[in-house]
């Protein structure tokens, strides 16, 4: 059964269409969203974390319809949300913040929700720090505090909008790790720009540009998008939209490639190139 | 982990009490409660009655104004999908406010001085308090509707201007509309009547603006209510 | 300095090209804020109420202009302040303090961006002289007074400046705009009337205040006010300058900022030594002349017969004056027509709030006016002042004049000394007169009676009090409209409240419901009543033609203070109102009456009627 069910989900600001008619199906395990900016993927993040309704279409989210008052607050009791620029109160220590977010999530025995604090900061590995001041703590460690919280509670579902951005690589493997402990047995939606990511992580990955839903499917079949057309040379490619020279010394080119060209396996992001097209082959150029 | 839920909000206010003022900005109402305690000390005594009502209303504007702050949330982004409902932290954070606001109200109307008759005295302390309790809670929903509208949710910078600017507009106001008007002015009761409304109605603003984030409109609502809607 | 010259120094001056962009850039943004919208609309609203009901006179309005830009100046200091706290409001200080341009700069140009808004005053400024050249303004208007008004926004731009610059938070524009409110009236307050009345204007601490008005409580001309508003401007100026130099020494380069500081204190020293130096005996000798001996100094002209002189800046307005006159007369037999008219204007004598005449010069005047009252003026003379209404004013203005006209006609007692009767007058009163009289009225008249003398008399039941009223009320369309209004407003006879859910029935007494705003003589003295005024506003309803004709074939009889308005209703096609008393009778059971009101209220104390 999904846990995220979209449908046809519309959402206008004034005359701008941040989403025009997205529909995907999400269950257990780690959902990626791929999109250039302006996507509508934090828009959508944020109606799937219920703090905005949509213009239209329909929206379920673990059996419920956030459009009802009762279902909204059933759905926020059992979901954990992490935003793309979390604020924070800088005078609290890391731990006094977390404990904050625990007592609005309801959980007001304060034996157990120290217990689960503690529990959240050691699993983003904040435990050291967690009596240190956030305006005393680097970026990184600011995004495994807004993390943290949005692990309180085990929550059934984790909305996570680029929970990797400004990690450094450990940082990352960890999160990685972290998420792949979590995903065997809730459903994770989590927006990134590192194609790497979704490479690791996530079995199913929604591509979304201009509001709309691209593709949906494996990392594999994402990658196979840009199978035959990825391939090596010695020389720069003219007639490639991408080419670049790698750390092996030879070019590695995207586009239409010619008869007797070396074709290679193609990666994620080649398929996500591929996909968006020109857009993407000027944006990432 | 949750108990039953009514006594577990109560418990849960309770526990928010401390997190919460550490949070809430209170340098502004501070400061402008310092000024205001200034201005009043100056000029109060001594005064004949109208103009020592105007230095209260001035006092109880300034006082407002830094009022207006105290509901500013750097981190309401970040919170805006817990269950615990806005109006709660909301109402938590006047709650710790009035207690506050209301000591400084007392410090300024003693400091006001009694009015002796030949000035025109007694102080109509009562109606005076209600115009000042009026403009906070006017100052608070303005803080609320800024929080809304303005990206970063901070509506202190909103509420400021919009209270300035509702009060020059009540100044505004053609005769038998007036709602600032001298202590003599034989209409004084009646338009005390409207002061009340006018509280009933900013009260209205500031718990239909604090409804929980991501209401859908009514039409998707119904929608949700019929029983074919709801997945198994 | 224009823009495109600032362009032209920019391009030699690196330092500046960015300056000036960057003030284009801040300036525009100001300028679209929609706080500084709502203070122009304030601005606008609040010059519309200072001006809409009064004539414009361009030397009183100038200081209304500057005085209503204050709100659209307040709305630039919370804009400024926003725009100068911006950066270190978002965290954006570190990353703009790499860029070449300095902290230095970025300030001077918040400053120079203030160019935006003062245009935008000016703007709101011209859009008030459209406004009050609709209604052909008279006067001169002053430069120093019309321009603290685009200064002051400057000013308070700077400030706002310099709070953002200093101490970056949102709250403390506000904060900063009432405790400037607060010390403005502060500031003002012997102008605003609470000094007391006739206080001299010595003192001139107000000066320091923003915006001086001339008053707020009494309609103080301006031409007996010294306002040093150059003075005052430089004073304005000079602060600007000290505050905008202040605001820059938050980024160091403090040496470099001496010269402007020092200039900007020098000028607000220097005008504020003006604006404090009382008004030399000599200005103050020669105000006092204009007052004492206005005939040296008026333009006069004589219109069918009446005299008009007013104060050369003011001539235009004998037109306005002579409108509802000559309406008057029109309707007056032409042999009964009063002679040697002659509307004079003046200055008053009664303020409230500091002037610049001396005190001795205002008991004289005093003096004059109370012997004056007691033996009357000749030739005739209605003193007019130097204000006049407009729209639905005007009417309240005209009709004092036409009423004057009427009076004169009528020959109803033009000073105190016809308020003396003789025993012959006073028999004939007691006879038929006081037999027209309700019989409440009567008992009071006779105490008058015992007197020998009145106080005051009262027009009531008398047929040239309802001449008088007609003729007035039917001079100018602006008599007749608010003679309708005003009968409309307040119906004759009992009225109604309510009272924790029971109605009451009230009578509030026979007094004339309509006060003309410049009164004529006597006007005190001669008392109309309620009874004869609503006569008077029927009879519009009916052509002025017609009824002019009825009094000007009974006009001798209408003249004798012995006929009584009952004798002429019938030609009058008029239906005598009902008594208070059958008015009473005639209530529903569940009104309850104001016994209190109606005791009381139904007679004139002491009033004999007019002879």
């Amino acid at each position: 059964m999904s846990n995220v069910t979209v449908e046809r989900v519309v959402k206008r600001y004034g005359s701008t269409k941040a989403l025009n008619g997205v529909s995907f199906e999400a269950g257990s395990g780690i959902t990626g969203l791929l999109g250039p900016n302006g996507a509508g993927k934090t828009t959508l993040l944020r109606i799937l974390a219920t703090v905005m309704a949509p213009t239209s279409g329909e929206v379920a989210i673990l059996g419920r319809n956030p459009a009802s008052p009762r279902d909204r607050l059933e759905i926020r009791r059992c979901l954990g949300y992490m935003p793309q620029e979390p604020g924070f109160h800088r005078n609290f220590t890391a731990f006094e913040f977390v404990d904050y977010v625990a007592i609005l999530k309801e959980m007001t025995n304060r034996r157990v929700r120290h217990a689960e604090v503690m529990r959240v900061m050691q699993s983003v590995g904040l435990r050291d720090v967690e009596g240190r001041k956030i305006k005393a703590l680097s970026g990184g460690m600011r995004r495994r505090v807004a993390l943290a919280q949005a692990l309180l509670g085990s929550p059934e579902l984790l909305i996570l909008d680029e929970p990797t951005a400004g990690l450094d690589p450990e940082q990352r493997l960890r999160f990685r790790e972290t998420m792949s402990h979590l995903s065997e047995d809730r459903s994770i939606v989590l927006s990134t720009h590192q194609t790497e990511d979704v490479a690791a992580l996530c079995p199913r990955v929604i591509v979304m540009n201009h509001g709309t839903a691209l593709f949906s499917g494996t990392p594999r079949e994402l990658a196979d998008v840009a199978r035959g057309a990825v391939w090596l040379s010695a020389e720069r490619a003219s007639e490639a939209y991408l080419s670049y020279r790698t750390g092996e010394g030879h070019y590695r080119n995207i586009g239409r490639a010619p008869a007797n060209a070396e074709l290679v396996d193609p990666t994620v992001e080649d398929g996500y190139l591929m996909l968006l097209g020109d857009e993407a082959f000027v944006e990432a150029a | 982990m949750l108990l039953d839920p009514m006594v577990s909000r109560g418990r849960q206010t309770l526990q928010l009490v401390r997190p919460t003022a550490k949070a809430m900005p209170w340098r502004p109402v501070i400061w402008a409660a310092a000024l205001a305690v200034v201005y009043v000390w100056k000029e109060a005594p001594g005064a004949y009655i109208d103009y020592r009502v105007l230095v209260l209303r001035v006092a109880a504007l300034l006082v407002c104004m830094g009022a207006a702050f105290v509901l500013d949330d750097a981190t309401e982004d970040t919170i805006s999908h817990v269950p615990s409902p806005l109006l709660l932290r909301r109402a938590l954070r006047v709650a710790l406010l009035l207690p506050l606001a209301a000591a400084i109200w007392l410090f300024l109307v003693n400091l006001a001085g009694d009015v002796a008759p030949r000035d025109g005295g007694p102080l109509p302390i009562g109606d005076v308090t209600l115009e000042a309790g009026t403009l906070l809670v006017t100052a608070l929903a303005a803080a609320c509707v800024g929080s809304r509208v303005t990206s970063d949710r901070l509506g202190g910078i909103v509420a400021a201007p919009i209270l300035l600017a509702i009060v020059a507009a009540a100044l505004f106001l053609p005769g038998n509309f007036k709602i600032i008007i001298p202590v003599g002015d034989p209409r004084w009761a009646n338009v005390h009547n409207s002061w009340r409304i006018a509280l009933a109605v900013a009260l209205g603003i500031f718990v239909y603006v604090n409804r929980s984030p991501g209401a859908y409109r009514t039409i998707s609502r119904i929608r949700a209510m019929r029983p074919e809607s709801r997945p198994i | 300095m224009s823009v495109a010259a600032l362009d032209r120094i920019a391009v030699r001056v690196p330092g500046w090209a960015v300056a000036v962009q960057l003030a284009r850039h801040e300036g525009l943004r100001m300028v679209r804020h929609p706080i500084l919208w709502v203070g122009g609309l304030l601005s606008l609203a609040l010059f519309g109420l200072l001006t809409w009901q009064s004539a414009p006179v361009l030397h009183r309005d100038d200081v209304n202009v500057a005085g209503a830009l204050l709100p659209f100046a307040a709305a630039t200091l919370i804009v400024a302040n926003l725009a100068a706290s911006r950066a270190a409001r978002n965290g954006t200080d570190e990353l703009y303090n790499t860029a070449p341009a300095s902290r230095a700069l970025r300030t001077l140009s918040q400053l120079l961006a203030l160019a935006f808004p003062v245009g935008v005053s000016l703007t709101v400024a011209g859009a008030m002289f459209v406004y009050m050249f609709i209604d052909a303004p008279v006067g001169t208007p002053r430069f120093a007074e019309l321009a603290a008004g685009p200064v002051s926004v400057a000013l308070l731009g700077a400030a706002g400046v310099t709070v953002g610059q200093w101490k970056p938070h949102p709250g403390l524009g506000p904060m900063a705009v009432v405790v400037i409110m607060a010390f403005e009236i502060l500031l003002i307050q012997p102008v605003i009337g609470l000094a007391g009345t006739n206080a001299e204007f010595t003192q001139r601490i107000p000066w320091f205040a923003l915006w001086i008005p001339l008053s707020l409580t009494s309609e103080v001309p301006s031409e007996i006010v010294i306002r040093p508003g150059g003075w005052h401007l430089l004073y304005l100026v000079g602060l600007a300058v000290v505050v905008a130099a202040v605001a820059l020494a938050r980024d160091g380069h403090r040496a470099r900022l001496v010269p402007l500081l020092v200039a900007g204190a020098a000028a607000a020293v220097l005008g504020s030594i003006g604006q404090l130096t009382p008004a030399s005996s000599a200005q103050r000798a020669a105000l006092a002349s204009l007052m004492v001996d206005p005939e040296h100094y008026q333009v006069c002209e004589v219109r069918l017969g009446v005299t008009y002189c007013a104060y050369p800046a003011y001539a235009p307005w004998i037109d306005r004056w002579a409108a509802p006159i000559e309406g008057a007369l029109a309707r007056i037999p032409p042999n009964s027509r009063p002679q040697r008219l002659v509307v004079r204007q003046r200055f008053g004598s009664y303020f409230e709030g500091p002037v610049d005449i001396p005190q001795s010069t205002i008991r004289e005047l005093e003096r004059d006016r109370r012997r004056e009252e007691r033996l009357g003026a000749w030739p005739p003379t209605f003193w007019t002042g130097t204000s006049w209404g407009r729209g639905e004013t005007e009417g309240e203005y005209e009709v004092g004049l036409a009423l004057w006209a009427a009076m004169e006609a009528v020959e109803l007692p033009s000073n105190r000394r016809e308020l003396v009767l003789t025993d012959a007058e006073t028999e004939v009163i007691r006879g038929e007169m006081l037999q027209a009289l309700p019989a409440k009225q009567r008992v009071q008249a006779e105490k008058g009676l015992r007197r020998g003398r009145s106080y005051y008399c009262t027009t009531l039941g008398q047929a040239r009090g309802l001449a008088a009223l007609w003729i007035a009320a039917q001079s100018t369309p602006e008599t007749r409209g608010t003679v309708r209004r005003v009968a409309s407003d307040t119906p004759f006879g009992v009225n109604f409240y309510e009272h924790e859910g029971q109605r009451f029935a009230y009578y509030e007494g026979p007094f004339m419901p309509l006060y003309p705003l410049v009164p004529p003589p006597m006007w005190d003295r001669v008392q109309f009543v309620d009874s004869e005024f609503h006569y008077a506003a029927s009879l519009l309803d009916r052509p002025a033609d017609e009824v002019a004709e009825v009094f000007a074939q009974r006009w001798d009889d209408v003249l004798q203070p012995t006929t009584s308005t009952a004798h002429v209703l019938d030609d009058l096609g008029l239906t005598p109102h009902p008594t208070i008393e059958d008015q009473v009778a005639a209530l529903p059971d569940d009104v309850k009456v104001d016994r209190g009101t109606l005791r009381g209220g139904t007679t004139i104390s002491d009033s004999i009627p007019c002879f």
